[in-house]
């Protein structure tokens, strides 16, 4: 290991020199001195596991921080149904309007949770696929970061990721935090 | 805001308004360090030297100023060599190998020179082995708090799918991962 700072006679570049030095980096991966993070909202997939209240705890933090505002989704999969109207049977593939009214219900529970916490949070719930509506939801509303529990219903067992945290993280149009049930937390 | 001169000399009064909090949630003092729920003290960034890795670095700058924590830059060089001696038809696998640590280390140091400002700690950290395994014990070791990371790689297949070295620090890793990928919408802003 090796701390920087150093240039050839020992000591640290400063001032000019550093302005020199600068000067000569590459343009693909620029960074001003004024560089800050702005965040804007954060989505937050809950599925009401152990996991994703970790997230949300997180993603409180971040709120707190960045003053960004909080979207907790949750996502019902849709069921096949079937329906006969007098000219044969017809099929199709929709909502589970029971389970979304459910699930909108308690996430508005959690949001009034969060409500004291942090002033600006909404919910959605959404039917379909869990990570392609996560996916599309996060290039809908904006959002500028992900932050996701592994282990929520879909995962197997602590050494493999959830398959639906998999996926958002390869579809996801933003970054995306992964949170665990680990050994080191930052908040 | 208001700054007076106290009784007590040496002291000094200050006054704050409701327009100062942005000011006083930023600075240091006035305890603000404390207030947030954050603890992060190091951040790991693997880096392989990609303009996407480099990405990564994008990121890790603010996030380090933003919560003063130090960065650790580290770099896995894989030596999959093969140690029979006469059977390695003259190459010396080695030498070559402490070679690409020493050329790893200097263009790590490069890196950090051009674009890494000097408010930011930094340390550099070049490892031998398979990069996943080097890069969770590096996170251990050094108590990393986030492993800052970038998809696409030099594994990677691009934007389909996510580099699967990438992939697998995220299952392995101790601690949380922010994965920032190559083209998206980002929150860093210059």
């Amino acid at each position: 290991m090796r701390t920087r700072k150093l240039m050839a006679n020992g000591k640290r570049p400063r001032g000019r020199t550093a302005a020199r030095l600068s000067g000569s980096r590459s343009h693909a991966a620029e960074v001003p001195a004024s560089a800050s993070l702005k965040l804007k909202s954060v989505l937050v997939p809950v599925d009401f596991s152990e996991s994703s209240k970790k997230a949300i705890a997180y993603a409180q933090a971040f709120a707190r921080q960045f003053n960004a505002a909080i979207i907790l989704l949750h996502v019902v999969e849709a069921i096949p149904w079937s329906a006969d109207y007098g000219y044969g049977e017809v099929r199709g593939i929709g909502p589970d309007e029971y389970l979304v009214k459910r699930c909108r219900t308690r996430l508005e529970t959690l949001r009034r949770r969060q409500a004291q916490a942090s002033s600006r949070c909404q919910t959605t719930v959404r039917s379909g696929k869990a990570f392609d509506e996560i996916v599309k939801a996060a290039k809908e509303l904006d959002v500028n970061l992900i932050i996701l529990a592994t282990h929520g219903h879909v995962g197997l067992d602590h050494t493999l990721l959830g398959s639906t945290a998999e996926s958002v993280v390869r579809h996801a149009p933003c970054p995306v935090l992964i949170v665990r049930q680990q050994e080191r937390d930052f908040i | 805001m208001k700054i007076k001169r106290a009784k007590k000399s040496g002291n000094v009064l200050v006054e704050s308004g409701p327009a100062d909090d942005l000011l006083i949630g930023r600075s240091e003092c006035f305890g603000a360090a404390e207030k947030t729920p954050f603890k992060l003290k190091n951040i790991l960034v693997p880096i392989d030297f990609s303009t996407c890795s480099k990405k990564a670095l994008q990121y890790a700058i603010p996030f380090a100023r933003q919560f003063n924590a130090t960065l650790t830059l580290v770099h896995v060089v894989q030596s999959n060599y093969f140690p029979g001696g006469e059977f390695s038809g003259g190459y010396d696998f080695a030498r070559a190998e402490k070679e690409l640590r020493e050329s790893a280390g200097q263009q790590l140091a490069k890196l950090v020179l051009e674009e890494v400002d000097e408010f930011v700690p930094v340390k550099t950290l070049v490892r031998g082995g398979p990069p996943v395994q080097e890069i969770v014990t590096a996170a251990r070791e050094t108590e990393s708090d986030l492993i800052l990371l970038s998809t696409h790689g030099r594994t990677g297949l691009k934007h389909v799918f996510l580099g699967s070295v990438a992939e697998n620090i995220v299952r392995l890793a101790p601690c949380p991962v922010l994965v920032v990928r190559e083209h998206e919408r980002e929150f860093v802003s210059n």
